[in-house]
C-alpha cells in the first residue's frame, strides 16, 4: 500500500469515524431529549383537555336532566296507560321542542324508538340521524358521533324513556345535536410553543370518536376505515407520539373511553431528521477535506521522498554525480542536503580508491611478476630436492645391509619401505665370519621424517657399526651410541633403538633395547609368541645411561621378529590402526614358513590394509628363524 | 584415529596459582608441533615450570610430540620443576611404555593427585 493511500486511510480514520459516533450518539440523545419535552408538555395538555371535555359533558347532562324533568313533560306523561297510542308523546314533546332548543343550543332534533328499535317519531332535522340503527347506537347515557352523508359530524344522545303507565313499553329519546361547540373543544391544541397537538377520544374498541379538526389527522387517518371508526394500536403507536388520559367518569362516554393528546410522529422527528442530514453532508465534507489533505500531505512529503528514493536508485547504480534537484527548508530539505553530500562524499572516497586501486594494482602486477620469477625458482628448486631426494632414498637403500652370505643356522629376512622418500628408519648387522652362528641386529626409528631424520639415521647407523667393531654386548652398545648420539643430535630428536644378538651356538637371544618395540619371539614349540625387551628409555635424549640386556633361550623353529613404528601405527581409509594384536596374529600364521616368505607375507599384508592411504611412517620388518647348528 | 583435530588449553590449579595444568584434545602429532612449542615457551617465559599435562582427551600422540615433550621435561627439572602427566588411555600407555616414558614421568591416576605430589 503507498504511504498516499494510508494517509488517506487515517484521515479517514480521524475524520469519520468520530463523526458517525459522535453522530449517532447525539441523534440519540436528542431524540430522547425532544420526546421527553413532548411527553411533558403532551400530559399538561392531556390533564388540561381531559377536564375541559369532563365540563362540557358535565353542562350538557345538567341541561338534559333539566329537558327530562321538565314538570309539563312529566306531568303528561303520567296520564297515559299500556297499550295505548303514544302518538300523545309525539305532540308532547313537540310542543316542548321548539322551546327546549332554546335551553340547548346544541338540540337540532328528536327521534322516538320503540322498544323493538322502530321509529315511532321524529322532530327536527333528519340528517342528524343515521341511515341505519344499530344496537350499539342505542346504548343507555351514551353519545355517540356519526358521519353523515354530506361528510360532517353528528352527536347524538341516546336516553332510555320509561313512560309511567306504559310500564312495557320502554323505548329511547335519541337528541340529535350539533356537534360544533363539541368538536369545538379539540380546536387549537397547542403544545408549547404553538406546535401543533392533536387531541382525540377512543373508546374501548378504538373507536373514532371525536379529534381535532386538524387536517392531519384525517390524512393520518385515511389508511383507517373511517366508516367503522377505529384506529389499531399499531395506527397509533405508528403514526403518534402520545399520552392516554381516563375519562372513565363523564357522563355520556363509556367507562373506558380514553383522550389521547398527541403529536404526529413526522412532526417530532422533524429536527432529528433535520440534524442526521447535517451529520451526513458534513460527513461527505470531511470525506472531501480528508481526500485533499493526503493529497496534499501526498505532495509535500511523499513526492520529495520519492524523488529521494529515485536519486538513491539513481547512486545505486553507479552515477555518483547525480544530485538530487530538491529545494526545501524543512527537514527534507536537509536530508535532502546530507543526501547530495554524503554522495559527493562518496565519489571522492571512490576516487580516491580508484586511485589507491591503481597503486595496488601495479604493485601487484610487480609482485606478481616476482612471484612467478620466485615460482619458476622454487619448481625448479623443488625437482632439483625430488631429484636429490631421490638420490639420497637410493644411497638409503644401498646403505641397507645385505644378509650375511656366511651366516649359518638363521634364516634372515628384512623389508623396508621409507615413508617420504627417505625415512628415520634403519637396521644393521654386526657379523663377524670367523663366528659365523652368531649376528647382531641393530633396527632403529629415528624421531621425525624426512631428509634430518635420515641424516641423523645414516650418523646412528654409523655410530653403530663403529661401536660393535669392539664391543659386542647389546647393552654396552646402546649405552655407548646413546652417550655417542646424545651430543649430536638437536633438543627434540630421538632415537629408539634395538640390538638383537642371536645366538645359535649357544641357543640364546639378547636384547638390549631403548624406547623400541620389544622383539616378538614366536615359541615353535607352544605356537606363542613371547615379547622379548630389556625396558630401556629412548637414545638421545639424556647422557649416561646404563642400558640393560634380557636374555632368552631360542630352539630350532622359533622365529624372532624385529618391526619399526611404522608396521603397528598403518593405518587404514577408516582410520583403523594396524596394531599389535594384529601383527602377533598374522606373525603366528605365518610362522611355519620360510623368513623371507614371512617377511613377504607380513608386508603384503600391511599394504592390503592401508590400501591407497598415504604411508606416514617408514616401515621395517626384520625376521630371523633359527634353524640350529645342523643347517 | 577418526578426525584430525587438537586443542590446548591452559589453566592454573586455583586462581594465581604456580601450577599450570594443560589439557590437551584430539590427535597430536608433527603438524601439532609448533603449536605445542609455542606454548611451552610461553610458559617458561613467565617462569612456570611446574606443569601437568592432562591427556584425557588425547586419543594419539607421534614420536616428534614424544621427542618435544622428553625435551620440555629436561627443562622443567632443570628449572627445578617437573611436568606431570595424568589421564593416559590404553594406547598412550602403551607408547609411553614401549618408549621408556614411564621411567622419566611420573604418571598420576588424576589431576588433583598430581597438583598434590607438587605440594608435597
Amino acid at each position: 500500500m503507498r504511504i498516499q493511500h494510508k494517509l488517506f486511510l487515517v484521515m479517514v480514520a480521524v475524520t469519520i469515524i468520530p463523526l458517525i459516533i459522535f453522530g449517532s450518539l447525539s441523534l440519540n440523545q436528542s431524540s430522547k431529549i425532544i420526546k421527553t419535552r413532548v411527553l411533558v408538555q403532551l400530559q399538561k395538555l392531556g390533564v388540561d383537555q381531559s377536564k375541559i371535555i369532563k365540563e362540557y359533558f358535565l353542562n350538557l347532562d345538567e341541561e338534559i336532566k333539566w329537558f327530562e324533568t321538565n314538570d309539563n313533560f312529566q306531568l303528561y306523561i303520567r296520564y297515559f296507560d299500556s297499550g295505548k297510542d303514544i302518538s300523545f308523546l309525539k305532540s308532547l314533546l313537540e310542543s316542548s321542542f321548539s322551546y327546549r332548543m332554546k335551553n340547548i343550543e346544541e338540540l337540532q332534533a328528536i327521534r322516538f324508538y320503540s322498544s323493538d328499535k322502530q321509529v315511532k317519531f321524529e322532530l327536527g332535522k333528519l340528517e342528524f340521524f343515521p341511515r341505519d340503527i344499530k344496537e350499539e347506537y342505542l346504548l343507555t347515557n351514551s353519545v355517540f358521533l356519526f358521519r353523515t352523508e354530506d361528510g360532517f359530524l353528528r352527536m347524538n344522545v341516546v336516553k332510555p324513556i320509561f313512560l309511567e303507565g306504559f310500564e312495557t313499553t320502554r323505548g329511547y329519546l335519541v337528541l340529535g345535536l350539533n356537534s360544533t361547540r363539541f368538536l369545538n373543544l379539540f380546536d387549537n391544541w397547542t403544545l408549547g410553543e404553538n406546535e401543533e397537538a392533536i387531541g382525540f377520544i377512543l373508546d374501548t374498541k378504538n373507536r373514532f370518536f371525536a379529534h381535532t379538526k386538524d387536517s392531519k389527522i384525517l390524512e393520518s387517518s385515511k389508511s383507517i376505515d373511517f366508516e367503522k371508526n377505529t384506529f389499531t394500536d399499531r395506527d397509533i403507536k405508528d403514526k403518534f407520539i402520545y399520552l392516554k388520559f381516563v375519562l372513565s367518569e363523564t357522563p355520556y362516554l363509556t367507562k373506558d373511553s380514553y383522550l389521547y393528546a398527541a403529536v404526529s410522529l413526522n412532526k417530532f422527528m422533524q429536527p432529528v431528521n433535520l440534524l442526521r442530514k447535517m451529520v451526513i453532508w458534513v460527513g461527505i465534507a470531511s470525506l472531501l477535506v480528508a481526500l485533499f489533505l493526503s493529497y496534499l500531505m501526498a505532495k509535500t512529503i511523499i513526492q520529495p521522498v520519492e524523488s529521494l528514493v529515485e536519486g538513491a536508485r539513481i547512486v545505486a547504480r553507479g552515477d555518483l554525480n547525480y544530485q538530487i534537484p530538491l529545494q526545501r527548508t524543512d527537514e527534507l530539505g536537509e536530508l535532502t542536503d546530507t543526501f547530495n553530500e554524503m554522495i559527493r562524499n562518496l565519489k571522492e572516497a571512490y576516487r580516491k580508491l580508484e586511485n589507491q586501486i591503481e597503486l595496488v594494482n601495479a604493485d601487484l602486477a610487480r609482485t606478481n611478476e616476482e612471484l612467478k620469477i620466485s615460482n619458476e625458482e622454487l619448481q625448479k628448486k623443488q625437482r632439483q630436492i625430488e631429484e636429490e631426494l631421490d638420490f639420497a632414498r637410493q644411497v638409503q637403500e644401498g646403505l641397507l645391509p645385505d644378509v650375511p652370505e656366511k651366516l649359518v643356522g638363521i634364516d634372515l629376512a628384512s623389508k623396508m619401505i621409507p615413508a617420504k622418500a627417505v625415512g628415520g628408519d634403519f637396521f644393521a648387522y654386526d657379523f663377524d665370519p670367523d663366528f659365523p652362528q652368531r649376528i647382531s641386529i641393530g633396527i632403529g626409528d629415528v624421531s621425525g621424517k624426512g631428509v634430518p631424520a635420515a641424516l641423523l639415521m645414516v650418523a646412528v647407523r654409523d655410530q653403530f657399526q663403529s661401536i660393535t667393531k669392539s664391543e659386542k654386548a647389546p647393552g654396552r652398545v646402546l649405552s655407548l651410541l646413546n652417550k655417542s648420539i646424545h651430543q649430536d643430535i638437536g633438543a627434540e630428536l630421538f632415537v629408539t633403538f634395538l640390538n638383537a644378538e642371536i645366538d645359535v651356538k649357544n641357543m640364546v637371544l639378547l636384547v638390549s633395547s631403548g624406547g623400541h618395540h620389544p622383539a616378538l619371539v614366536y615359541r615353535n614349540k607352544t605356537g606363542e609368541i613371547e615379547e622379548v625387551s630389556s625396558g630401556g628409555i629412548i637414545l638421545g635424549m639424556f647422557a649416561d645411561i646404563k642400558y640393560q640386556e634380557k636374555v632368552v633361550e631360542i630352539n630350532k623353529g622359533d622365529v624372532i621378529l624385529l618391526y619399526t613404528d611404522g608396521v603397528v601405527e598403518a593405518v587404514s581409509p577408516v582410520k583403523e590402526m594396524f596394531g599389535i594384536d594384529k601383527l602377533k596374529g598374522l606373525f603366528k600364521t605365518y610362522a611355519n614358513d620360510s623368513a623371507g616368505n614371512i617377511c613377504y607375507n607380513l608386508y603384503q599384508k600391511i599394504l592390503d590394509f592401508v590400501e591407497s592411504t598415504p604411508q606416514f611412517d617408514d616401515i621395517t620388518i626384520i625376521v630371523a628363524k633359527i634353524g640350529g647348528t645342523d643347517q | 584415529m577418526k578426525e584430525e583435530y587438537f586443542s590446548i588449553n591452559v589453566r592454573s590449579d586455583r586462581p594465581g596459582g604456580d601450577i599450570k595444568i594443560i589439557d590437551l584434545e584430539g590427535e597430536l602429532d608433527i603438524t601439532t608441533l609448533s603449536a605445542l612449542r609455542d606454548m611451552f615457551d610461553d610458559l617458561y617465559e613467565n617462569k612456570y615450570y611446574q606443569l601437568i599435562i592432562n591427556f584425557s582427551n588425547v586419543k594419539y600422540i607421534d614420536s616428534t610430540i614424544f621427542g618435544l615433550l622428553v625435551n620440555k621435561l629436561k627443562i622443567s627439572r632443570h628449572n627445578f620443576g617437573d611436568i606431570k602427566i595424568f589421564g593416559l588411555n590404553e594406547q598412550l600407555m602403551r607408547i609411553f611404555k614401549v618408549l621408556g616414558g614411564l621411567k622419566i614421568y611420573k604418571i598420576y591416576e588424576n589431576e588433583k593427585k598430581a597438583v598434590e605430589a607438587f605440594k608435597e
